[in-house]
């Protein structure tokens, strides 16, 4: 049997009356940079927290390197964790907030001034050892969180929304950092997120995680271009969608009917029955956009009125009226030709292939 | 027409001087020469030095330190641990420990000196110094119990489940973390203690046996053969005392927070 660095085995958890995780199998694999996605309130930290020892399962087993963690007291796992708001000893100095974890475990004096010293080095505050935490920037403290668990080289490093309360442009350069970090330090990472960009740029695999259940595990492409379900397909990225029935299946291409004037081309692998309902998804960067209606080898195209145009630096966002209040975005870059600029108000058709439409049922 | 200033400043004066003009009255007094304590008859310390020289007072004062001493530190060992208890456990029957807590800092004084002197009487304990630790322990504790849960509320839950995180047990995250983030409620408590241990008279009167006499009983005794210039002369110690042991407690309460840990952890 392989492994795992954590697993959870059918874990459950009530918060008084109101089920916080219900029934959540998990595996993370040694090494792996883990997260779980999910909206606030979808269980996701008292996920971590089960993980941390911090709250105990109702029901169901959790393990850690293969050894059952159920009567396993929080300061006795190999795990470590990085607070959401870093929980900081205010009465320490940031060496003191690093040297807590090995002076906890009786480390000699000149063991912990090594590693204390070298871990600061690896968050680059060796600078600043003799700081107080409200002395510090909101960085910098998330920093001082992240050397304080680190120093104890845990086997698993738990992490609870690690830059959420960080500003845009320090969270782009933390998520780099945190990535360099974990290829040096080669711990398994958890992290809890509810921003979706972060989760697929840092994880190796992503969990999405809704009102206490796992709905999807993946790679951040799995999750990204083949979602489970609608919830999962808008909750990572944007998505533009349709609501329709099946008309026409012949085991790899299908007819979906809309209730607007046109229908769509879109293939599936899955099985499906005449006249089920199903949504079709369609990213925003798959959609092309044309002056007129040439198909030039697109399944779909539709007429559309060009709404608003904004602009994020490397593409153009259009949002396209299509009919009856059926509002779609096309995300253009702006590397493509002039030609294929619009202005508000402009006439245009948006195409896209079959294959670009993801039909889910639920 | 008089600005609301000026009323409000009025106000305060009037205030300060209701609060203070006796308590000034009394320790100028005890500088009279004189041996009747209403007329003024020139300055002098005679009556600090017959304090000085008096024994009875002296073993007084010793009670009261003693006794103070002793209540305060039960009472803030044993209020910091029902803190925590109180605070940081789901315990059964909460809402009846805090009206049951809060009940005694209202209850008439006199109330609880004759209920504990009942009860030692009921249980036959003789009188003595440790019935009047014991009254002031029971007087003292919802109070520190108080001061030191608002300081509890305050504090982070996560600071405690971060510390276990860390790998310390229940005792270390107690001792490295909790405890020191405590200290400022802890010491403030202690001397708001310490001070209303030292000046109590009614619970004192009734839990107080033979040889327990302490510095406010031995004043009431006094004064009934009369007052002479020598209990202004104690009194004016006593306000000094106390008014030092108060200001102290607001300073150290008012503090921040922060202190540096030296040495080692290990323990």
């Amino acid at each position: 049997m392989e492994e795992f660095a954590v697993g959870l085995r059918k874990v459950v958890k009530f918060h008084g009356d109101t089920i916080a995780v219900d029934d959540v199998s998990l595996d993370m694999t040694k090494g792996e940079f883990f997260s779980i996605l999910g909206p606030s309130g979808s269980g996701k930290t008292t996920t971590l927290r089960l993980i941390a020892g911090l709250d105990r399962p109702d029901q169901g087993e959790i393990f850690i390197q293969g050894r059952s963690m159920n009567h396993v007291p929080p300061h006795q796992r190999p795990v470590n964790m990085v607070f959401q708001n870093y929980a900081l000893f205010p009465h320490m100095t940031v060496y003191h907030n690093v040297a807590f974890g090995l002076q906890m475990r009786g480390h000699s004096v000149t063991e912990i001034k090594s590693q204390v010293g070298e871990t600061l080095e690896l968050v680059k505050l060796h600078e600043k050892p003799h700081r107080y935490p409200t002395q510090l920037s909101g960085g910098e403290q998330q920093r001082v969180a992240l050397a304080r668990a680190l120093v104890n080289r845990p086997a698993i490093l738990l992490l609870d929304e690690p830059l959420g309360a960080l500003d845009q442009q320090l969270r782009q350069e933390m998520q780099v950092e945190l990535k360099e970090i974990q290829a040096r330090v080669q711990s398994t990472f958890v992290c809890v997120t509810h921003h979706q960009e972060e989760a697929l740029m840092l994880s190796d695999r992503v969990a999405v995680m809704d009102r206490g259940q796992i709905l999807q595990v993946g790679t951040p492409q799995e999750i990204y271009e083949s979602p489970v379900s609608t919830f999962v397909a808008h909750f990572i990225g944007l998505s533009n969608s349709v609501v329709g029935r099946i008309s026409n299946y012949d085991g790899t291409m299908c007819t979906v009917m809309t209730p607007y004037r046109f229908s769509i081309q879109a293939t599936t692998p899955k099985d499906h029955s005449s006249a089920e309902e199903v949504t079709v998804i369609v990213r925003p960067e798959r959609v092309h956009l044309s002056p007129g209606p040439k198909h030039d080898g697109y399944d779909n195209s539709l007429p559309a009125l060009i709404n608003k145009v904004s602009f994020n630096g490397g593409e153009m966002f259009y949002k396209l009226d299509l009919q009856d209040g059926l509002v779609w975005t096309a995300r253009v870059p702006m590397a493509l030709r002039p030609s294929h600029r619009f202005q508000v108000g402009q006439h245009v058709y948006v195409q896209w292939h079959a294959d670009h439409g993801l039909v889910l049922t639920h | 027409m008089i600005k609301p200033r000026w009323v409000l400043l009025m106000a305060s004066v009037g205030a300060m001087l209701f609060l203070y003009a006796p308590v000034f009255l009394l320790i100028i007094f005890s500088f009279n020469a004189s041996p009747m304590s209403v007329r003024w008859e020139g300055l002098s310390f005679q009556w600090y030095l017959q304090l000085l020289g008096d024994h009875a007072l002296f073993e007084a004062t010793q009670n009261s330190l003693l006794i103070a001493l002793t209540s305060t530190v039960c009472a803030v060992i044993m209020g910091t641990g029902a803190a925590m208890v109180l605070e940081r456990r789901a315990v059964r029957g909460v809402r009846f420990l805090n009206a049951a807590l809060v009940l005694p800092l209202v209850i008439p004084e006199i109330l609880m000196g004759v209920s504990l002197l009942l009860f030692f009487v009921m249980i036959q304990v003789p009188l003595g110094l440790i019935t009047v630790m014991i009254g002031h322990i029971a007087f003292n504790l919802p109070l520190v119990i108080l001061v030191i849960r608002m300081r509890l509320r305050k504090l982070d839950p996560l600071l405690e489940e971060a510390a276990r995180d860390l790998g310390a047990s229940a005792w270390q995250t107690f001792r490295w973390v909790t405890l020191p983030l405590l200290r400022p409620a802890i010491i403030g408590s202690a001397l708001m203690a310490f001070t209303i241990s030292l000046d109590d008279f009614v619970v004192t009167f009734f839990t107080a046996g033979p040889g327990a006499t302490t510095l406010p009983l031995k004043v009431f005794s006094m004064i009934k053969t009369g007052i002479t210039p020598e209990i202004n002369a104690l009194s004016a110690v006593l306000v000094m005392v106390s008014m030092a042991l108060i200001g102290l407690a607001l300073i150290l309460q008012g503090k921040p927070i922060r202190q540096k840990i030296e040495g080692s952890y290990q323990g």
